[in-house]
């Protein structure tokens, strides 16, 4: 169930702590689920008989629209969706936002296969991925002076949001935009966690995820090339 | 703890989806243990897990149509489970913070963690003064065993971001108890 390779970290403290926390607040050896189930057996009969039946479920779906239909629709809406955010509008996200909705995680790309994006699709991941370098440069200066800066979390979720939108349209099938867009997308999830106060240790993990991955100069040569 | 094979699970969500009460009870039986140590390793106590274990199972059963077998049923299960349980639990907390006069309300994840208290005591502490994402995905994982991909799934974040909150929480735990590694050395 677990993976074997990281189920105690390298060091020894790590497989100390673990031992540990085998005990933290540990559940009894004789739980009373029976008890549980009696308390709520009337409430579980009626959640299934509130739950809609399998033919009116049938009857939905066929009520809903044809598939090439669907299929139109939803290409359409990421055609207008990858054009807006081609534009790179910046209109600075609600600091009042929860973090939740910005991390949540994007949609698979629509054809994992790995289809060529459409020109327009690349410009618009190029003109994303120039954009990140610059933000995760300047991001990376600061972190080497040893301060966080204050929009971080901003600027890092807005783009966090942009990077969804075009990894669940053409650019996250291509084979090359794909790949970088889902290694930010986790980048970017990271460095949203940062705050003005964030704890040192999470600043000096975020730089070394920076300066190992190389990040910067592949978006830079991305940038480029899309 | 019961294991279920997840041919036979979505067989009982057929039948229980036809308002079959006995299919219900058996896909209670197979998931009740796992969902309610989610519940307890989170909230800390047995009467509040019960009651977590209890809102998890009639929100599955209400949404069941829901469950498209994409993932197995005790994915799914647990997934409520965690999201049913967080957010008890942070319920709890705002309604003990409206009732406790504001100089007194801790911030959270930032317990004291008493120096004279044994390894393990000062362990549990400084677990519980991670951050409630960093303490769910530890537990989980260094705790509980469940691997990346599954926690993905109960947390709602990618695989790689959970291996990244599991380094980020094991580096706050080393700092916190760096100095037990004196101890536990000597």
């Amino acid at each position: 169930m677990t993976d074997p390779d990281d189920r105690n970290g390298p060091d020894p403290l790590d497989r100390r702590i673990d031992a540990a926390a085998g005990s933290y607040h540990e559940p009894p050896a004789a739980p009373r689920l029976d008890a549980v189930w009696a308390r709520m057996e009337g409430d579980v009969a009626a959640a299934l008989r509130a739950a809609p039946a399998q033919d009116e479920l049938a009857q939905r779906r066929a009520r809903r629209l044809p598939q090439w239909a669907a299929a139109a629709a939803a290409l359409a809406a990421s055609f207008v969706i990858g054009l807006v955010a081609g534009r790179s509008t910046r209109e600075p996200a609600s600091p009042s936002a929860p973090l939740a909705e910005a991390t949540q995680p994007a949609p698979p790309p629509a054809a994992p296969s790995g289809t060529p994006a459409p020109p327009v699709y690349q410009r618009a991941a190029g003109r994303h991925f120039a954009e990140a370098r610059d933000r995760l440069a300047t991001l990376h200066g600061e972190l080497r002076e040893g301060r966080v800066p204050a929009d971080v979390e901003t600027w890092s979720r807005e783009m966090l949001a942009e990077t969804r939108i075009l990894l669940a349209g053409p650019a996250g099938a291509d084979p090359l935009s794909g790949t970088l867009l889902r290694e930010l997308e986790t980048l970017l999830a990271e460095i949203a966690a940062l705050d003005g106060g964030a704890a040192e240790v999470d600043a000096a993990l975020t730089r070394g995820t920076l300066e190992q991955t190389r990040v910067i100069e592949r978006l830079r040569s991305a940038g480029g090339a899309t | 703890m019961t294991r279920t094979a997840p041919d036979e699970d979505h067989a009982r969500v057929q039948r229980a989806r036809g308002g079959d009460m006995a299919a219900a009870r058996e896909l209670y039986d197979a998931h009740a243990a796992r969902v309610y140590r989610i519940a307890c390793r989170f909230a800390g106590d047995a009467a509040r897990a019960e009651d977590f274990v209890q809102e998890t199972f009639i929100r599955a059963f209400r949404r069941l149509h829901e469950f498209r077998g994409e993932a197995s049923f005790g994915t799914w299960l647990r997934a409520i489970a965690v999201s049913v349980t967080l957010n008890g639990l942070r319920a709890a907390r705002r309604r003990s913070a409206r009732e406790v006069p504001l100089a007194e309300v801790e911030e959270p994840g930032a317990s004291p963690i008493d120096p004279s208290g044994s390894a393990t005591e000062r362990v549990h502490a400084a677990i519980d003064a991670l951050p409630e994402r960093a303490r769910a995905v530890f537990v989980l994982h260094a705790v509980e065993g469940y691997a990346h991909a599954e926690i993905a799934g109960m947390l709602g974040i990618s695989e790689a971001n959970s291996k990244v909150i599991l380094l980020r929480a094991r580096a706050r735990l080393r700092e916190m108890l760096s100095d037990l590694a004196e101890d536990w050395d000597a």
